[in-house]
């Protein structure tokens, strides 16, 4: 279990993290914000690779020091933005020299490099030079370097931008996995990431920091402003033209129609029908300030 | 750190053009300039070659850079436990991967010479070895981490800017462009590669791929400051802040340094005597004896420093002593009162308080072209110390001897050779024309001191073809002079000059044997007494009557080479040397053409 404590990072004069604080259990917990909230910073720190300015971290009960930095570290798995990859080593080497760094021993290292291996199916390509691999295939193997050590804390920073639907899909379900038995800290600003994989949600803007134990309680920020209604197109086109209101779905229908989900305050128009809000559309309440 | 080089090579392995260009670099490099290959001591003559490799090293390192940016590494191995072990092995690898470069390069050039030009010089193996370690190893490492680091910070374009401009700086070309803008004080420090561009093909023989004090010194500092960069680039606070200071420090060292790893050239002042003017004959009037000199080799540059004590007696209030300005005296004192003196002009003239006492003096050079770190050539002949003026300007017709007590520091015994005896551990005394210290790699055999690289061989034959000049000589001048018993071959002076007890000469030249030992010596610097005294030598060697040669009429004129080509030419050779014996005997051959022309009118009669 990870327990952070009033976490600030300043860059100079700019705060890029205001004094969060947060538990992170087993599970996966979404990380979700606008580009520039923070959320990588966020994840950097708890990934060791920037210091906080001020704050406190502890995880499984070790205060991180720069003593235990190195234990630390071995207790953690990370899945930056950008996978660190060596594109010269084949697939195994790379898990085989990740597994080194991590300070595991060699034997341990070749039965879980062919664990993970599976587990993110790449066994078939372990004889092939990263260089070779497509883009989720990089992602995945990503993910078996960050899991390769079995780490108490999994952090993955926008693992599936990038991913076409079926990687992403395929992901998701291993990140879930990954999650029985551990912390996971998934940042993204894909709504639907979280909505198939989380159990908690942190919210982030301008650096600050809202934990939320359930979804549902970020989908109840549009509780009884989303509405939804059939429009023909040039009803479709007017309401297009209304600054107070906010359209998150204009699905096409057959008779060439659409059927709308609406952010309101208020019925927008008649005929409207309040309609149960989803993640994304609470998320864009809350980062307009209700 | 294994498992990071491990990778690394494997990186590297599967890199084919990397590896290209590093083997062409090594075939290039022993192919292209192989006409040159003669020897192992050649090695400062591959400074080119070893320019194009740093640059490659140089590119090496920003390309790692480049790579661990275009992959994202860095983000990655930062949070890893092992990252410290990361970095110290990729630091590692450039330094093994550097070094078998090295190693193969350097082994690819000795055994080219070996194959092709025989052993004769393999006994420079140890020195080459050093040497190269210092100016190829030690470049090529420093490269890649300069590299390396000017491409993590500025990650453009501008980044291979930054290279060049860093790679000419450390290039012994900086002294070569630079040399008119930054002093070669500052110039000298910044060179990781060879010491000098103009001096990598050895003006000085016996510093040519020898390894100063300096050279360590320099390469410490430039490996503090190119890894301690590295250092703060890698590492936060404290590591980086550590780094800063031991860089800082660094950059000082080179202004507290008594070694330079340079040798300034401020131009060749090492030849015979003589004074710009004539001398008053009242300050010649004194004589020294029971000298003591202690004198320090500084290993340094051309740093020498010494202390001459003797017995002065004058008779005059105003003495002057010939001494090289190269040597500035510090401080003069007679008995225990300091005096006054002016040094200019290769004389140092002393304002006496009484006419006799024990003169101390203390002198130091670092300017003087024969002495270097790795060697001292300090003949008797010379005034690199305090001598008489008539000594100074004709050793072999007016040399004094003195007892002599000298000490010498800051050099190993076992390399110093002299003409006094050992009287202890880097003390010599006896009696001499002046003491001879010759301190680095020479060779006394059969009477003759050379430097090692000169075979004995070598150093017979240039003793023969001085003792057939003086047979000569003596034999068509019925003079009485000889070729004094030991001969030392320098390396820094090409003149012959000598004392009744030594002789000194060059590997190269014997000239000057005739006009040392048996002509005249013009009282001051005039171009008209020089011009007398090779008029003698055109005649005696009979070059004169070369019609080829059109240089004779510059100097002589026309109307007197005429008027010797008419009357003196078509003489038999009897009376010829019959003239030549008279003008030596009338005029020690400081003769002059109007006299030629007067004794041609009796010719022949």
């Amino acid at each position: 279990m990870l327990v952070a404590e009033q976490l600030t990072k300043a860059y100079g004069r700019k705060t890029a993290l205001h004094e969060a604080s947060f538990t992170l259990s087993n599970g996966i917990t979404g990380l979700l914000g606008p580009n520039g909230a923070g959320k990588t910073t966020l994840l950097r720190i708890l990934s060791t690779y920037h210091q906080p300015t001020t704050g406190k971290l502890t995880l499984d009960g070790v205060q991180w020091s720069r003593k235990n930095m190195e234990h630390i570290r071995s207790l953690i798995g990370y899945l930056p933005q950008h996978v660190g990859l060596f594109p010269a080593l084949t697939v195994r080497e790379y898990l085989s020299y990740i597994g080194s760094m991590r300070g595991m021993d060699s034997r341990l290292v070749k039965e879980r490099t062919e664990e993970v291996l599976h587990e993110v199916n790449l066994a078939d390509k372990a004889r092939e030079q990263v260089r070779s691999l497509s883009g989720g295939m990089k992602q995945r193997l990503g993910i078996a370097q960050a899991i390769l050590h079995e780490p108490s804390l999994l952090l993955v920073d926008e693992p599936t931008a990038g991913l076409d639907p079926e990687e992403r899909i395929r992901f998701r379900n291993l990140v879930k996995r990954l999650a029985f038995n551990r912390a996971v800290l998934l940042s993204t600003h894909i709504t639907g990431d979280i909505t198939m994989t989380c159990d908690r949600v942190f919210l982030m803007k301008q650096g600050r920091l809202e934990a939320h134990e359930h979804v549902h309680s970020v989908t109840g920020y549009a509780s009884g402003r989303v509405w939804g209604l059939y429009a023909g197109r040039e009803e479709y086109e007017r309401l297009l033209g209304n600054p107070a209101l906010f359209i998150t779905d204009a699905a096409q229908q057959i008779g060439g129609g659409y059927n709308l989900r609406i952010i309101a305050q208020d019925e927008p128009c008649a005929g409207a029908e309040l309609v149960q809000p989803t993640l994304e559309e609470g998320y864009m309440v809350w980062l307009n300030g209700n | 750190m294994r498992h990071t080089i491990v990778k690394e090579c494997l990186q590297l392995l599967r890199s084919p053009l990397w590896l290209i260009l590093f083997a062409g670099c090594i075939g290039g490099s022993v192919v292209l300039p192989r006409a040159n290959l003669t020897g192992l001591d050649v090695m400062p003559g591959m400074v080119y070659f070893i320019m194009v490799t740093s640059l490659l090293f140089f590119l090496y390192g920003a390309e790692e850079a480049r790579g661990e940016q275009r992959w994202y590494q860095l983000e990655l191995v930062r949070t890893l436990p092992g990252f410290t072990g990361n970095r110290l092995g990729k630091l590692l690898f450039w330094m093994l991967l550097t070094g078998i470069f090295y190693l193969i390069f350097f082994t690819a050039v000795v055994l080219y010479i070996l194959e092709v030009h025989g052993s004769e010089t393999i006994h420079e193996v140890p020195h080459a070895l050093l040497y190269t370690v210092l100016c190829w190893w030690a470049p090529f490492f420093l490269s890649a981490v300069l590299g390396y680091v000017l491409y993590s910070l500025t990650s453009s374009l501008y980044s291979y800017v930054l290279i060049a401009l860093a790679w000419f700086l450390i290039m012994p070309y900086n002294a070569m462009v630079l040399g008119d803008i930054v002093p070669k004080e500052v110039t000298g420090w910044l060179i990781v590669g060879d010491p000098n561009i103009e001096l990598v093909m050895g003006i000085y023989d016996m510093e040519s791929q020898r390894v100063n004090r300096g050279f360590f010194i320099q390469r410490a500092v430039a490996a503090v400051v190119i890894i301690g960069a590295y250092t703060g680039l890698t590492w936060t606070r404290p590591v980086r802040q550590f780094a800063l200071v031991c860089m800082a420090g660094a950059l000082i060292l080179p202004v507290f340094s008594p070694y330079v790893p340079y040798l300034t050239d401020e131009g060749w002042s090492v030849y015979s005597y003589a004074p710009a003017a004539p001398i008053d004959e009242k300050e010649l009037q004194y004589s020294v004896d029971h000298v003591y000199m202690k004198i320090t080799h500084g290993k340094s540059n051309h740093d020498l420093s010494y202390r001459y004590e003797a017995d002065l007696e004058a008779e005059n209030g105003t003495i002057s002593f010939a001494l090289w300005d190269d040597f500035e005296v510090k401080e003069v004192m007679l008995g225990d009162k300091r005096i006054a003196y002016t040094q200019q002009e290769d004389l140092l003239t002393l304002k006496l308080p009484s006419r006799e006492g024990r003169l101390k003096l203390t002198a130091a050079t670092q300017t003087y072209e024969s002495v270097g770190p790795h060697f001292a050539e300090l003949p008797s002949v010379l005034p690199w110390y305090p001598m008489h003026p008539a000594e100074a300007l004709d050793p072999y017709h007016s040399g004094r001897k003195e007892r002599y007590r000298i000490e010498v520091t800051g050099s190993e015994s076992s390399q110093i050779h002299t003409n006094l005896s050992p009287a202890g551990k880097g003390v010599w005394e006896g009696q001499a024309y002046g003491p001879t210290i010759f301190y680095g790699e020479y060779v006394e055999d059969g009477g003759l001191l050379r430097p090692a690289f000169v075979s004995q061989k070598a150093a017979v034959r240039t003793h023969n073809a001085h003792k057939l000049i003086v047979q000569e000589a003596r034999s068509r001048l019925a003079e009485t002079a000889e070729l004094p018993g030991r001969g030392v071959i320098m390396t820094t002076i090409n003149e012959f000059s000598a004392n009744p007890d030594e002789y000194f000469t060059s590997p190269d030249s014997i000239s000057l044997t005739l006009d040392v030992l048996f002509l005249a010596q013009p009282p001051y610097a005039s171009s008209d007494f020089h011009q007398r005294i090779m008029l003698f030598i055109d005649l005696y060697s009979g070059d004169i009557e070369n019609t080829q040669i059109s240089f004779y009429e510059d100097v002589y004129g026309q109307a007197f080479m005429e008027q010797l080509r008419e009357q003196y030419v078509p003489l038999p050779d009897e009376e010829k040397e019959r003239l030549i014996r008279k003008w030596y005997n009338e005029t020690q051959g400081l003769l002059t053409p109007e006299q030629v022309l007067e004794d041609l009118k009796h010719a022949g009669s």
